[in-house]
């Protein structure tokens, strides 16, 4: 009785344009994390939230850039801090950290819930049981070889679609272990894009005058993983519409980025001044539907190539 | 390694496998004691020593015991392995927590000191196996009984992996002469023990894990004052999470032991339908309960000292089975208000006498209700992350706030209904067990069940595992 409800969800679920799709928990983390090379300084890691997530794919990214693996460790909805930190003290990460630095994350003061979920991914790592890296292995060959596992996969959502439209609802968001979410948003209900601005959730920002300390925090990161012989660019990645006016409100660049800019050893890229990385539209606000995200991996793959020797020295221009 | 993982169930199949071929019973033996370690080295590998060491320590303090009759050295040797497996408990779950007491301590008489920060991982059941082998030291002591000739069937006895890291609490009386002959179960035994394994999987994974814990989460996470409404339905929460998560352990356990022809014995009977405090405490962890009277409340005097020596023992258990649970004054004051509710039904018992007849009939649902009503309100002490959070969800339950919507109006129905649902099957089995209500139910009834379970299981199959709550204790 099991196995043939498992084969007619499973039928169901490909009938609708499901297919496999890990969970993008800790455990994945663990696994992409337990790949970096951490003498290598050809290694690539992706740090950040979900604009990274959605926004890089590491497999263009690596093509174009030259290396044999970036790894996508960004976390939707968590600060960078925590894994930057990690990286730092916990690593002897030597190779290039690209770095999503999004004000409305990094430089606001009610960041506790933010660093939590990081430090819950970094806790995850360093106390994972001896089997948990197996065990998670195991999980991703049936998450990708059954599409009614499928977390978005609802069959009586889908039943009831297919009765009333006359089709299949497929799924917006197509997701890999290399943990890069592809989201298309033109199957995205406008009514329910992926980030809403909820007023009582708006960020604290810290105020001008006590940034320092925020920047001091993030640069003895960049100082450890730089004497180590590595690289770390942080990237502003393309926002749009109400929500860059909305954030230019909460975080005026001049005051926030353009200052964190003059004040850091690492590489700063910020969409606005750099042609290749200026003309892409955020469909939601924040967030690039993923052709967009290959061609920004591709843009910011070229401006990095320009930007950083192969060994990881700024070139001086 | 966990129950609800695929590593388990491979390793699961390979120690049936082992224990159906036809090995003399010494090898098949041997293999659950190896099974047994790699089932613990799995979470730690490094932590094994600890299990052996305690496993030696008691082994041979033990088996002195059982020579000497010199009843000094007897009890020295007693306190011996006590205080070994004590201090190691001192020493790995409770180091920081004595350390800041000490220091809040010296503040209270001006003397300022900074205890060190001590990154002391707590391993694994580690509560559990040191009871396993204190209470076999404390039985060969008492000459309740003979020092245990097999080194391979105590090895078996303290780490049998079933009930290695969160219990039941095994006695020696009841396990050790199960592993005299050769185990194997029946069909019907090893069927039932799959069913109680599936049930334990599902009670864990579904209504633990994804009912109740992340509404529970959701409320005991928040730093302000909750509404009182999302306080009530996160306490709700938290009490279904926690049955479901160390029953459906407990389940996992008796079934897993079954289908390997061992009976482990009962550790819940419904709390939740419990009538007062010391039929909760016959219903939940029963075996920690038991533990707790037969080696903490009957030495210390018990009943047998007069009125006021009853109470005082009657507190100190409680107060100590609430540490037990965790290094914090909030399970002490958990133990507490439950030895003060045991108190107080004692007094009431006493003063008035048990009601029999149509009386007690009629203060059966009041009084079921009211015994769950404070077993949630004192869940909060255990639940919260520190004492200002308990403040905030008790003044939220009780003094009303005007925070709200931390849950959705889904999460409250979901937890509301699962949570009365609990109650009425808890008090409709409250005279019964799982093994008469599938003994009434029809095989086809019972494959359905199955089939939905293993479904259900399936489809939720993807994602994290969380651990089990009792883990950590």
């Amino acid at each position: 009785m099991t196995v043939a409800a498992v084969l007619l969800l499973e039928s169901l679920a490909r009938l609708s344009g499901f297919s496999g799709m890990p969970a993008d928990d800790r455990g994945l983390w663990c696994l992409v994390r337990h790949r970096l090379r951490e003498q290598d300084p050809s290694q690539v890691a992706f740090i950040g939230s979900s604009r990274m997530q959605l926004g890089l794919d590491p497999d263009t990214f690596a093509s174009q850039f030259g290396t044999k693996d970036a790894l996508q460790l960004a976390i939707t909805g968590s600060s960078p801090i925590p894994v930057l930190n990690h990286l730092a003290h916990q690593t002897g990460m030597c190779g290039l950290v690209v770095c999503d630095l999004f004000p409305l994350v990094a430089f606001r003061s009610d960041d506790e819930e933010n660093r939590m979920i990081a430090e819950q991914h970094v806790q995850a790592y360093l106390a994972r049981p001896a089997n948990m890296l197996i065990e998670r292995r195991m999980k991703l060959f049936f998450e990708m070889n059954f599409a009614c596992l499928n977390s978005r996969f609802r069959p009586f959502k889908q039943v009831s679609t297919r009765i009333e439209k006359g089709e299949f609802e497929p799924p917006s968001m197509q997701f890999g272990p290399d943990r890069f979410r592809r989201v298309d948003y033109s199957r995205v209900d406008p009514r329910k894009k992926e980030f809403r601005m909820d007023i009582t959730r708006t960020p604290i920002p810290i105020p001008p005058d006590r940034l320092g300390d925020r920047f001091q925090e993030i640069e003895q990161d960049v100082s450890l993983i730089q004497a180590r012989g590595g690289r770390v660019v942080f990237v502003r990645f393309p926002v749009s519409g109400e929500f860059l006016e909305m954030e230019e409100n909460l975080f005026p660049r001049t005051q926030y980025w353009d200052a964190f800019a003059r004040q850091t050893q690492g590489l700063t890229i910020h969409f606005q001044d750099y042609e290749k990385l200026a003309g892409f539209v955020a469909p939601d606000g924040s967030h690039l539907d993923y052709r967009d995200a290959e061609k920004f991996s591709l843009a910011l793959a070229a401006v990095l190539t320009e930007k950083l020797h192969p060994t990881g020295v700024a070139r001086i221009d | 390694m966990v129950f609800n993982s695929i590593s388990f169930f491979i390793f699961f199949a390979v120690v049936l496998i082992l224990h159906h071929m036809p090995f003399p019973w010494n090898v098949k033996k041997f293999n659950l004691l190896i099974a047994s370690y790699i089932f613990y080295g799995a979470w730690n590998p490094p932590f094994l020593f600890l299990l052996w060491f305690v496993n030696l320590l008691d082994w041979f303090v033990g088996s002195a015991l059982g020579r000497l009759q010199n009843e000094r050295l007897r009890f020295g040797l007693l306190m011996f392995s006590l205080i070994a497996n004590l201090g190691l408990l001192a020493l790995f779950k409770y180091s920081s927590f004595l350390l800041d007491s000490a220091s809040v301590l010296l503040a209270w008489f001006g003397i300022a000191w900074s205890p060190p920060h001590l990154e002391v991982v707590l391993p694994i059941g580690i509560s559990f196996y040191t009871f396993h082998t204190m209470a076999y030291t404390i039985d060969v002591y008492r000459r309740a009984v003979q020092p245990w000739k097999s080194f391979l069937d105590f090895g078996v006895y303290v780490a049998f992996f079933p009930q290695l890291v969160a219990g039941p609490i095994l006695r020696v009386k009841h396990f050790l002469p199960q592993c005299l002959t050769p185990r194997r179960a029946t069909p019907r035994e090893f069927s039932w023990g799959l069913m109680l394994l599936s049930l334990g999987v599902f009670g864990k994974v579904i209504l633990a894990d994804w009912a109740f814990g992340p509404v529970a989460d959701e409320v005991f996470s928040f730093s302000g004052r909750a509404s009182t409404l999302d306080a009530w339905t996160g306490v709700l929460a938290f009490s279904g999470q926690i049955y479901f998560d160390f029953a459906g352990y407990s389940l996992c356990a008796i079934g897993t032991a079954l289908c390997l022809g061992f009976v482990v014995p009962q550790n819940f009977n419904f709390p939740y339908a419990a009538v007062g405090f010391s039929d909760f405490w016959k219903r939940w962890h029963i075996s920690l309960s038991s533990w707790l009277r037969d080696y903490l409340y009957i030495p210390l005097g018990g009943n047998r000292k007069g009125t006021k020596r009853t109470y005082v023992n009657l507190m100190l258990t409680m107060l100590l089975g609430g540490l037990w649970h965790g290094a914090s004054w909030r399970f002490v004051i958990w133990g507490g208000l439950h030895g003060s509710y045991l108190a107080v039904e004692k007094f009431i018992q006493e003063r008035f006498g048990a009601s029999a007849g149509p009386a007690r009939t009629l203060w059966m649902i009041p009084g079921a209700l009211l015994t769950y009503l404070l077993v949630l309100v004192t869940w909060v002490f255990f639940r919260a992350q520190d004492m200002a959070a308990t403040g905030h969800i008790l003044g939220a339950m009780f003094l009303g706030s005007e925070h709200s919507n931390l849950c959705s109006g889904s999460h409250i129905q979901r937890v509301m209904a699962l949570s009365a649902g609990l109650l009425v099957f808890s008090w409709f089995m409250r005279e019964s067990s799982l093994a008469n209500l599938a003994g009434r139910l029809r095989w086809w009834m019972i494959s359905i069940l199955l089939a939905a379970l293993l479904l259900t299981l399936f489809l939720n199959s993807s994602g994290d595992s969380r651990g089990f709550i009792y883990f950590q204790f």
